[in-house]
Parts: C-alpha cells; sequence; structure tokens
C-alpha cells in the first residue's frame, strides 16, 4: 500500500460521541490509527508530544477533528495554539461540535479553522458526515508536510 | 570691388597725368639745356673769331713793322697771311652777330679802325718798298699805328665781354632749367611712389575683405549642411530612378541605416512599409512629370523592421529644358502627433463620456447663446434631442421659457466680461415638464482644436430639494411648538433638538442646550443624596440603544436646575424611543416625558379646594402609583433580567439535550446493525421508535433554539431581494418536490428593507408549509404574488405577500392558534411538524414591523399573508 499512515488526532471529551465518531470512522475503514483526546490539555500534550504522548510515534495526525466545549482547555483554544505554532498550524482541524451558535463560528474561523461541522442527531447522518470529513481529509487532501506516511 | 575699380582707375589716371608732365618737363630741360650749349658754342665762336680777328691784325702790324723795320721780305708773309684772314673775318663776326643789334653797333665801329689799320700799315710798306727805310721808320715811329691799335684792343675787348657776359646769361637759364627738370622729376616720382602705396594699401585691403567674405562663406556653407543634416525633420533627395542620392542624419537616424547603406544602393520604397510602396509607385512618376507632392503620409520601414508615420513633401530639381533631376523632400515624424491625436480623442471620448453620465443637465452654448451641444441627463429631463436644440438660440428653446432677459444678459457677460454665474436661481414653468426651481451655474469654457470660446451652463433641479427644504424647516417648526415635551438625542447623548414646551419645562433656552451633553445639562440634585435620576435614565436610553426598541421609565424625580442654580423638585414620566436611520442604525432617541411634579405633590401639599379627607384619600392614592410605578420598574428590571438568563438557559439545555438524544439515535442504530440477527421484527421496530423519538426531539429543540435566537439577534436592515430570495428557497425545497407535480405561479416581488436571513426563514417555512400541506393533492398549484397597499389611516404604506395553495387547508376557528407556539393542526402521522415554524414567521414579520395572518378552508387551501412597511424604518410619533 502506498498511502499514507492516517493518523487521525479526535479530541472529544464526551465517550459516547467518541465512540460513534470512532464507529463511523471504522465503519469506512478511513484510518489507520486515530488517537483519542479527552480534552484540550491532553489534544495539546499529544501534539507537543509530551506527557503521557512523550514517546508517541514522531509526525503530525493528518487532521484534527475537534470538539468544541470541553472541560480544562475548550476547542478554540486548542485551535488558537494550535493555529498559533509554526509546526503546527499547517495540520487541518475541523470543528466537529454541536454548537450552531453563529459566535462560535465566527470565534473559529477567525482562528483559522478548516473546516466546522455541526454534528447531526441523525445517526445515519453523522456517519455520513464523518465518512465525507475522513474521505475529503484523509483522501483527497494533500496532506502537510510533515504528516507520516507508511512505508511502501 | 566697383569702388576699387573706380579707386584703380582714378589712381592709374592721376599717375599717367604725373607721367606726362614728367615727360614734358623733361624734354623742356632737355631742350633749353641744349639751346643754352648752342649759345655757349656761339659766344666761343665769336670770341675765337674776335681773337683771329686780332691775332691777324697782330700779324699785319708785327710783319709790316718787321718789313719796315729790316726791309725783309720775309715779314711781308706774315703781313700778306693776316691782311688774307682779316679779308673773311670781319664778315664772320658780322655773321655770327646777326642776331645782337648791340654786337653788330660795336662791330660797326671796329671795322673803319680795321680798315685804317690796314691802310696805315699798307702805306709803310709802300713806302719802305719805293722809298727806302726813312720815311717808313719815320711814320712807324709816329704814335699814330699805336693809338689805332688801342682803339681796336678796346673795341674787340668790349665785344668780348659783351659776349661773355651774354654767355653767362646763358649758362644761368640753362642751369635754371635742369633744377626744374629734377625737381620735377623727383616730385613726379615721390608722387608716383605715394600714389603706388595707395593702390598697394587698397588692393590689399580689399583682398582682405575678400578672404573674410569665403570664410563666413565656408562658415554659412557648413552651418547649412549641419542643420540640413540635424534639422527635426527628415530631408533626402531621389534620382528619376527614386534611388536615394542624398539623406540627412535626422532621417538615417528615423530609420536606423548608416548613411553607405543607404546612399545610391536603396530606393525609396526599400524605406517604406509594404503597405505605403504602392502609394510611392504611382505618386512618383507623376511626380516626375509635374505632380506636386504635398503632405502624403508614408509608413516608413525602420531596418530593424518597425514601423513610424511620416508626413512628406516634395519639391522637383529641374534643369533648364524642364526634365526631372531629383526630388527634394521633406519629412516630419508623425509617431508623437498620431499618439497625441490619439490621446485627444480618447480625451475627448473620455470627456464626453463623463459629460454623459453626468446627472446634471449640462448644454454648451457660443458667446451668443446657441446651443452647441447637450448632455443625455438635459435630454432625459427636458425630453429633447440633439436634432431639436443644437443650433438653435436658448431663448427660442422648447416654448421660449428660458427667454428671461435677466438671465440672458447675465450669460451674455460671461464671455466678455469674463464673470461666471453661480448658484443662480430662478424659477420657470415649463410648458413640457412644469414649473421647476433651477440652479444655474454657467463658465466659460475653452474648447480644445478650434479656440473658440463657449459657455458652459450646468442646470441643477432643486425643486425637490426646495420642497424636501422646506418640509424639514415646516418639520422642525412643528416639532418644536408641540405642545408635548421633547428631546431629540444623537446615540451619544447629545441634544439634537428641544420642543418649546421642553425648554419652558427644564428652564432652559434652546441656545442653552443643543449640542451639549444631556446629563451636562441635567445633572442630578446635589442636595438630594437619594437622587438617582441620571442613573435611571442613563440605563434607560442604553436600554435604548441596545435593544432598539422604545423603554418606558417608570415616574422618575429628577430635579431642574434653575437658573440661578438651585434646584427645583420635580417628577418625571419619560419614554425613550428609537429612530432608525435607512441601513436600521439607530440614528436618535426621541426622550418624551411628562411633567408629573404637581400630580405628584398633590398628595403631599394639601390643596385648599378639598376636604381633608378627599385630600387624604387623593394623596395615599398619589402616594399609592407613585409607588407602585416603582414596583413596576423594579419588576421590569427583574423581567429583564430573568429574560436574559433565559436565553442563556435555553441555549446551554439546547446544547447539552442534543447530545443524549445523538448518542440515543446513533447507540440505537449501532444496536440495530451489531445485533440484527439476533432481533426479531418487533425488536426492530423499538429501535425504529427509539431512533425516531429521538430524531424528533432533535428537530424539535432545533426550531426551539431558532425561535429564540430570533428574539435574541440583532436585527439587520439591507435592501432584500425578495425575487431572489424565493428562487434561492425553492432550489433548496428541490430535494422535497422532484417527482411531484406542483403548478408554480410566482409574480415577480419588490425589493424590501430587512434582514435577509430572518426574511429567508419566513419564506422558508410558508413555501415548506405549502409544499408539505399539498403533497396529497395529485395537482399542486402554489401561487405566490406581492401587492403595494397604500397608507390609510391605521396603517403605514406597506406590502403585502401572499403565498396561497390548493393543499390541506384549515378550519378558520383556529386561526388564531396557528402562529403560537407548539401549535399544530394536524397530527404528526398526517403531516410532519413540530409547531414552531408559523411562530418564526410571525416572530421575524414582528420584528420587522409588519404583520401576519391566514385564510383557509379544510380540504381546499390555505393562504398566509405577511406584511413588510414599505417604509421599514418605524415613523416617530410626534403625536
Amino acid at each position: 500500500m502506498s498511502d499514507p499512515l492516517k493518523r487521525i488526532l479526535l479530541v472529544e471529551d464526551n465517550p459516547h460521541d467518541a465512540e460513534m465518531t470512532l464507529a463511523a470512522l471504522d465503519e469506512h475503514h478511513l484510518v489507520n490509527e486515530v488517537v483519542l483526546a479527552h480534552d484540550g490539555e491532553e489534544a495539546l500534550d499529544y501534539l507537543h508530544a509530551r506527557g503521557r504522548f512523550q514517546d508517541r510515534a514522531a509526525g503530525n495526525p493528518i487532521v484534527i477533528l475537534l470538539d468544541l466545549k470541553m472541560p480544562k482547555v475548550d476547542g478554540l483554544e486548542v485551535l488558537r495554539s494550535v493555529k498559533s505554532d509554526p509546526a503546527l498550524k499547517a495540520i487541518p482541524v475541523v470543528m466537529l461540535t454541536s454548537s450552531r451558535e453563529e459566535s462560535d463560528l465566527v470565534a473559529s474561523y477567525a482562528l483559522g479553522v478548516n473546516a466546522y461541522v455541526v454534528k447531526p442527531v441523525n445517526f445515519q447522518r453523522f456517519v455520513e458526515a464523518v465518512k465525507q470529513l475522513g474521505a475529503f481529509w484523509a483522501m483527497h487532501n494533500e496532506p502537510p508536510p510533515g504528516a507520516v506516511y507508511r512505508a511502501p | 570691388m566697383t569702388t576699387l575699380h573706380r579707386k584703380l582707375r582714378l589712381g592709374l589716371g592721376v599717375a599717367v597725368l604725373i607721367l606726362v608732365a614728367m615727360v614734358v618737363f623733361a624734354v623742356r630741360a632737355v631742350r633749353s639745356y641744349g639751346s643754352s650749349t648752342a649759345w655757349v658754342l656761339h659766344t666761343q665762336e665769336v670770341r675765337r673769331t674776335l681773337a683771329e680777328t686780332l691775332s691777324a691784325l697782330k700779324d699785319v702790324e708785327s710783319g709790316s713793322r718787321g718789313y719796315i723795320i729790316t726791309g725783309d721780305t720775309d715779314f711781308l708773309d706774315r703781313d700778306i697771311a693776316g691782311r688774307a684772314a682779316l679779308q673773311v673775318l670781319p664778315a664772320r663776326l658780322h655773321a655770327l652777330t646777326a642776331d645782337n643789334p648791340t654786337q653788330r653797333a660795336t662791330l660797326a665801329r671796329l671795322h673803319p679802325l680795321i680798315a685804317q689799320k690796314l691802310a696805315t700799315t699798307a702805306r709803310g710798306v709802300r713806302l719802305r718798298r719805293d722809298g727806302g727805310s726813312a720815311p717808313a721808320s719815320a711814320l712807324v715811329a709816329t704814335t699814330e699805328g699805336k693809338q689805332l691799335m688801342d682803339a681796336i684792343r678796346h673795341l674787340v675787348a668790349e665785344i668780348d665781354a659783351h659776349e661773355a657776359a651774354l654767355l653767362d646769361a646763358r649758362l644761368g637759364f640753362a642751369r635754371r632749367d635742369a633744377r626744374h627738370a629734377v625737381g620735377v622729376l623727383v616730385g613726379g616720382l615721390l608722387l608716383a611712389m605715394v600714389l603706388m602705396g595707395v593702390v598697394i594699401y587698397l588692393v590689399r585691403r580689399d583682398f582682405r575683405a575678400r578672404e573674410a567674405a569665403s570664410a563666413e562663406l565656408r562658415r554659412q556653407a557648413d552651418e547649412i549642411r549641419d542643420l540640413y543634416d540635424h534639422a527635426p525633420c527628415g530631408y533626402h533627395s531621389l534620382d528619376p530612378a527614386g534611388r536615394v542620392i542624398v539623406i540627412n542624419a535626422t532621417e538615417l537616424s528615423w530609420l536606423g541605416y548608416p548613411r553607405s547603406e543607404v546612399v545610391g544602393r536603396l530606393r525609396f520604397p526599400d524605406l517604406l512599409a509594404p503597405g505605403s510602396r504602392s502609394l510611392f509607385e504611382t505618386s512618383f512618376p507623376a511626380f516626375r512629370d509635374g505632380r506636386a507632392i504635398v503632405d502624403l503620409e508614408y509608413e516608413m520601414l525602420r531596418k530593424d523592421g518597425t514601423t513610424f508615420p511620416v508626413i512628406l513633401n516634395s519639391t522637383a530639381v529641374r534643369d533648364a529644358d524642364g526634365r526631372f533631376l531629383s526630388s527634394r523632400a521633406t519629412l516630419f515624424d508623425l509617431t508623437e502627433r498620431k499618439r497625441a491625436e490619439q490621446r485627444e480623442q480618447q480625451a475627448r471620448a473620455h470627456a464626453e463620456s463623463i459629460v454623459d453620465t453626468i446627472r446634471e443637465p449640462l448644454l454648451i452654448l457660443t458667446d451668443t447663446l446657441v446651443v452647441n451641444s447637450a448632455n443625455r441627463a438635459y435630454h432625459e429631463m427636458f425630453q429633447t434631442t440633439d436634432a431639436a436644440i443644437v443650433g438653435r438660440p436658448l431663448p427660442q428653446l422648447a416654448s421660449r421659457e428660458w427667454d428671461i432677459p435677466e438671465l440672458l444678459d447675465a450669460l451674455r457677460d460671461i464671455v466678455p466680461r469674463q464673470t461666471r454665474l453661480d448658484a443662480y436661481e430662478v424659477a420657470i414653468p415649463f410648458v413640457s415638464i412644469g414649473r421647476r426651481i433651477l440652479r444655474l451655474n454657467a463658465r466659460k469654457l475653452h474648447r480644445l482644436g478650434n479656440h473658440t470660446t463657449m459657455l458652459l451652463l450646468a442646470i441643477e433641479d432643486v425643486t425637490d430639494n426646495r420642497r424636501v427644504e422646506q418640509i424639514h424647516l415646516q418639520f422642525r417648526a412643528l416639532f418644536e411648538s408641540l405642545p408635548g415635551l421633547y428631546v431629540v438625542l444623537t446615540p451619544d447623548l447629545l441634544i439634537a433638538a428641544a420642543s418649546d414646551a421642553y425648554l419652558k419645562a427644564t428652564m432652559t433656552s434652546r441656545e442653552a442646550i443643543l449640542g451639549r451633553d444631556l446629563f451636562e445639562i441635567f445633572p442630578d440634585n446635589p442636595d438630594d443624596a437619594s437622587a438617582d435620576g441620571v442613573r435611571n435614565l442613563r440605563a434607560s436610553l442604553s436600554r435604548v440603544l441596545q435593544t432598539a426598541a422604545p423603554d418606558t421609565m417608570a415616574i422618575q424625580k429628577y430635579d431642574v436646575r434653575r437658573p440661578d442654580g438651585t434646584f427645583e423638585e420635580r417628577y418625571w414620566s419619560p419614554v425613550n424611543s428609537p429612530i432608525r436611520g435607512a441601513g436600521g442604525q439607530i440614528e436618535y432617541i426621541i426622550h418624551r416625558v411628562e411633567d408629573v411634579t404637581d400630580f405628584v405633590r398633590e398628595k403631599s401639599a394639601p390643596g385648599d379646594h378639598a376636604s381633608p379627607a378627599f385630600q387624604a384619600k387623593m394623596e395615599s392614592m398619589e402616594a399609592e402609583i407613585y409607588q407602585r410605578s416603582q414596583e413596576v420598574r423594579v419588576m421590569m428590571d427583574r423581567l429583564r433580567q430573568a429574560n436574559e438568563e433565559l436565553e442563556a438557559f435555553s441555549y446551554s439545555v439546547s446544547h447539552d439535550l442534543r447530545a443524549p438524544l445523538r448518542h440515543i439515535e446513533g447507540f440505537s442504530d449501532m444496536l440495530g446493525r451489531h445485533a440484527s440477527a439476533g432481533l426479531d421484527e418487533r425488536g426492530h421496530r423499538y429501535l425504529t421508535v427509539i431512533a425516531d423519538s429521538a430524531r424528533r426531539m432533535g428537530t424539535l429543540i432545533d426550531d426551539l433554539l431558532t425561535f429564540a435566537r430570533i428574539g435574541r439577534t440583532e436585527l439587520r436592515r439591507l435592501p432584500v431581494h425578495l425575487d431572489e430570495l424565493v428562487r434561492d428557497v425553492r432550489a433548496a425545497l428541490a430535494a422535497e418536490t422532484s417527482g411531484r407535480a406542483i403548478e408554480w405561479d410566482v409574480r415577480p416581488l419588490p425589493v424590501v428593507t430587512g434582514d435577509p436571513n430572518l426574511l429567508r426563514q419566513v419564506f422558508a417555512n410558508l413555501l415548506g408549509n405549502a409544499v408539505k400541506y399539498t403533497s396529497r393533492q395529485p395537482a399542486a398549484r402554489i401561487t405566490l404574488h406581492a401587492e403595494e397597499k397604500p397608507a390609510t389611516a391605521d396603517t403605514p404604506a406597506e406590502i403585502v405577500v401572499s403565498i396561497r395553495d390548493n393543499g390541506a387547508g384549515f378550519d378558520m376557528k383556529y386561526a388564531g392558534k396557528l402562529f403560537g407556539v407548539f401549535q399544530r393542526l394536524h397530527n404528526a402521522s398526517e403531516f410532519e411538524g413540530t409547531g414552531v415554524g408559523l411562530a418564526n414567521v410571525r416572530r421575524i414579520i414582528q420584528r420587522h414591523g409588519g404583520r401576519t395572518w391566514a385564510e383557509g378552508v379544510p380540504g381546499q387551501g390555505a393562504v398566509f399573508h405577511f406584511s413588510l412597511p414599505r417604509d421599514s424604518t418605524p415613523p416617530p410619533t410626534l403625536s
């Protein structure tokens, strides 16, 4: 296989949402690896390879799926941190959230988010949305330099 | 040169005269000298002859004496020789002195003496020969002989002296003549030398002048050559075959050729762009035959292949018989001119397009006020065409309405007196377009190209402005004289206007408060520790600015400062209302207030006119009213706070509610797939119900969120093209309408002012309903149209939009419930829905200042109407 090693960072505090997202991604065999961070702090630890992610495999994920409302460090803060770090800002960030609030949308785009997806209530539509996201970012989009590729 | 010739001729003439004079003098001098010499010889002859005569006499005497004494005849020989000489000599003397009478006279006396001498001696000889010696000696011994001889000697000496004197005199003449001759010769020579000097000087001077002139000539020739070569135009000459024989440096530099490659090598057409060659080949033969070449335009070809335009003039050089020898052509580079022409053309077109786009009507007039041109705006305003007005004098236009002597005089003055017409206002009753108030501006105008002076007359139609200004003034006067107490404030709380009644009530003047800060003019009473007027009024005004909604204040104690600086107790009942601008933003706040001081004070100040019981009752009532109003205010504040909390609550609740719903739905779906084999049909149905219920609740929450948001978000006011909006909404409904037979009848819709997103939601709901409720009709028909309604006593001018369908309809007795939240007239099994859609529609339309209503017949269809104010800015209420 000559596909890049498709590692996605999923940042989601709600375990049910996380499970559903993983299930949706898994159903379509979109990725080889999903790293789950349970809040913003963990997400940043992973991205900077520190704390419990000290020994993680090198390379940036090809996309970050980021929940908005989270304890400790929320999604907007993670987004700001990623987009202001020269080593990370090339990673596409997709907001995956239940908020339809315009203020959240405006703030996310102001910080440079790459896509903003409202979680649909309908699971099939959710699966569809995740599938499309995964397909776009993992297959069609050219990964940024520094993303990990699997050796041919 | 002629002067030199004349001078030379004059000099030569003088020299010749001098030479002739010198020759004459010399000849005369030589002649004179010759005669002098002859006279000297003549004198010497005379004197020699005299000496010979005397000598001959002595011979005669000495011979005769010797014979007489001695008797020797030898002595007689001398005597005889003497006598023979004397036979000749006297005659010779006579001849020699023929010219001199004095000498002749003296000679005449000499001759007898000689003859006597000869006779005496001859007698002595004869005596001696005949008589012997004695008588002869006696004779000799007498003194007679000696005396005679002395006389002779004396005469001879006299003649000799005379002759010597003559010689002297003659020699003197000869010497004088010789001196004269020498003088003349020397003088002549000197004169001739001077003349020669003068001539040499003149010739040399003339030679130098010629030298200088020829140098000047050479310099001029060089200059002409330089001029030819470096003139700002091209020059060349062609031989009869069209070959270049001379060409100047300028033309060569244009063409980019060295001279050597052109002269004698190229024909002129070789230097022309292909398109120009045929022109040359036709014009050149004609030119050789005598046709003139004037202002021919050629495209020249440079060595590098680029081209440039020139204008060419040529003259022919011919011999005495008129045969063509060569051409002499002058060329000017037209590149710049062409470029300038192009620029001018562009500039003119540009200017004309500008003039045409100017919305102000413009007339261009000649100085005699004849129309030269008019712009589009003029034609549009006066409904004319160029053909109808150009070339006609201004006073004769249309129905001679412009014939206003004062105006025409002012216009005619502009060119000669350099004046202008500024904002000249004139009311003209036009037959075609009615009475207009025009503001005229006129200027002198220099036109490019032909240097004629023109007038630009700009016509501004200020009829409407005047009307508006007048209305404006009337409105202000009306406002100021309103019986109520009104103040108009800017959003930063500066006082913009106040009614007279307000000024009177607050003991201020308009000059003192206009443009000032409200709270600077009306501060709290510093002596009243509990004064809260500034705080409460400021809070109310901030609310108006935030919510854009009117805010009624409770009765408020707000003391007023007297002109002397002390404060007077006052109670007020204020209402603050926003006034919106065209863009929806708040431009002013109207602060309307009622002075209720007397009313409030009545309760505390006992009057004389009523019974104490009544007074007491009144007081208690009023105190209660005041207290109640305070309570109302507190309640309103609480309500506002509660509303805000509710907003926040509904926001977070709907978010937090959505997550578990999502999980219920998601996991039931996953369960369905995961345990598909282990579930029977019923089990599957249960799962479906769970999922459907969760989905329905999600939709409900979404609708509720939207409903909450409509009340919360700031209303934008932008121009909205309803046509486009409807097109978008119909496109979004495509999924639901595909496969259905729906006959749409959508009429043109106007542009309104409002919030585009909210109005889109209105159409989405109403059209979505129409599609949904006609879903059971085999032939659905949906019509959409808008109607303008003029203002009535109750409603302002408005636009009413109606959406009619032939669907399920409804019973009119439920019409009142139609727009309530969660109100549904059909059950979910018939038509899906949450019952929030029409509530949203009503809320949105109400926020736009409009109304919603509906009519329906069960089973036959429904029509939903909503109205939007024509001018969606709510007009300030002045009464």
